[in-house]
């Protein structure tokens, strides 16, 4: 998979897209990889997400794709289906049970990498559940902070001192603080817009001309 | 667990959402450690597994929510399939674990046990969801190494929250503090 641990890479979808429209735009996408007839439609999606993917500081690991997409067409091939292209000893390799296996490969990859470009940290839900996940993510990243105090000789006693340190149980400690004030993300910019517009627009024809 | 109410208690609302970044924070642990692309160890669930002495039903409902929604947002993987699966492996897991927590009298399964049986059905879940959605039904050649190495993977979770929970001196005053 793409790793996402190396939160410190540059976001650079995140300047030009509000989370929430960068959110919805993704969904857009995934519905026409999801729904395309063909699977030339899917793999220029598949390819889109793997450049948003990049532009949003994830590094996708090509070795992922292509075992997955393999592991697919792989099992998708033992069990035949279609005109038979060749015979691998008494197997027979058939273009139905090839091309299933291509296709769902692609879509497989494209979801993975579509997401992982739309899908933005900085993303609100809404209601009180939004305001729990903001808390919740809010730890995390203090946590996260604290990873390098984890000392793997004194695991127990390290670990247990960044709980403290994040949640105070002690007597006499401050009271755990249940509010979380991030400042509210800058808009969608005119480039966004535009690339947003631009590569929906194009996924779209892509799909409708190629039915 | 509080046996006074099966709300969502506000008080306690902190402590879950704290209980959901710990999650969060050992899934990040587990790249960590070397798996298969496929395979993942499955160590958010250590801080569900300890949660489970903690908190109401509704309670721990929400934890895993959070866990499950907040995986797929830091993570990215919140529109994929990566996330049904996860989702659906979490909450077996989380239902398995749960009754047996509930219904067995306490002090006959540890949390190794407990670890176990919600990664079995987690496994199982997973395995079927990608047979049907993914790879086809000749994948079930791989079900065995999938549901093996989730075997080995719930037993070594089961025994690190086991530790956690003898050895713990914060968790030990959280529990105090939810007692009291």
């Amino acid at each position: 998979m793409a790793k996402a641990r190396n939160s410190k890479r540059l976001d650079r979808l995140d300047v030009l897209l509000h989370p929430t429209l960068r959110f919805l735009w993704g969904l857009v996408l995934l519905g026409v990889l999801v729904l395309a007839p063909r699977w030339e439609t899917r793999a220029a999606v598949m390819l889109l997400g793997g450049v948003l993917a990049t532009l949003s500081g994830k590094r996708i690991s090509f070795s992922y794709f292509l075992i997955l997409a393999g592991t697919v067409v792989v099992f998708h091939a033992l069990a035949p289906f279609g005109k038979v292209l060749f015979l691998l000893g008494s197997f027979p390799l058939t273009e139905g049970a090839l091309l299933g296996g291509w296709k769902n490969g692609l879509t497989m990859a494209g979801l993975v990498f579509v997401s992982l470009g739309t899908i933005s940290r900085q993303l609100r839900l809404p209601g009180r559940f939004g305001e729990l996940w903001a808390l919740t993510f809010s730890w995390y990243e203090q946590l996260m902070e604290s990873k390098g105090r984890v000392h793997p000789r004194a695991i127990l006693l390290s670990i247990d001192r960044i709980l403290e340190t994040h949640y105070p149980t002690l007597p006499g400690s401050p009271p755990v603080g249940t509010q979380e004030h991030r400042p509210p993300h800058a808009p969608t910019t005119a480039p966004g817009w535009f690339l947003v517009f631009l590569s929906t627009l194009a996924a779209v024809t892509l799909a409708v001309g190629l039915r | 667990m509080p046996a006074s109410s099966k709300k969502v208690a506000p008080a306690r609302l902190p402590l879950v959402a704290f209980f959901g970044a710990l999650s969060l924070f050992f899934a990040t642990l587990e790249y960590l450690f070397p798996t298969p692309p496929w395979f993942r160890l499955g160590l958010a669930n250590l801080p569900l597994l300890l949660a489970l002495d903690f908190f109401t039903l509704p309670e721990l409902l929400l934890l895993l929510l959070l866990k499950v929604v907040g995986q797929g947002i830091v993570n990215g993987t919140l529109a994929s399939q990566a996330f049904l699966l996860s989702s659906s492996g979490s909450l077996a897991s989380f239902v398995v674990m749960y009754a047996v927590f509930r219904l067995i009298p306490k002090g006959w399964v540890s949390l190794v046990g407990l670890s176990l049986a919600g990664s079995m059905a987690s496994n199982a879940v997973q395995v079927g969801l990608s047979m049907v959605l993914i790879f086809g039904p000749a994948s079930g050649i791989i079900a065995p190494w999938f549901l093996g190495l989730g075997t080995l993977s719930g037993l070594g979770i089961g025994w690190g929250a086991e530790i956690l929970k003898r050895h713990s001196r914060w968790l030990r005053r959280v529990k105090l503090g939810q007692s009291s």
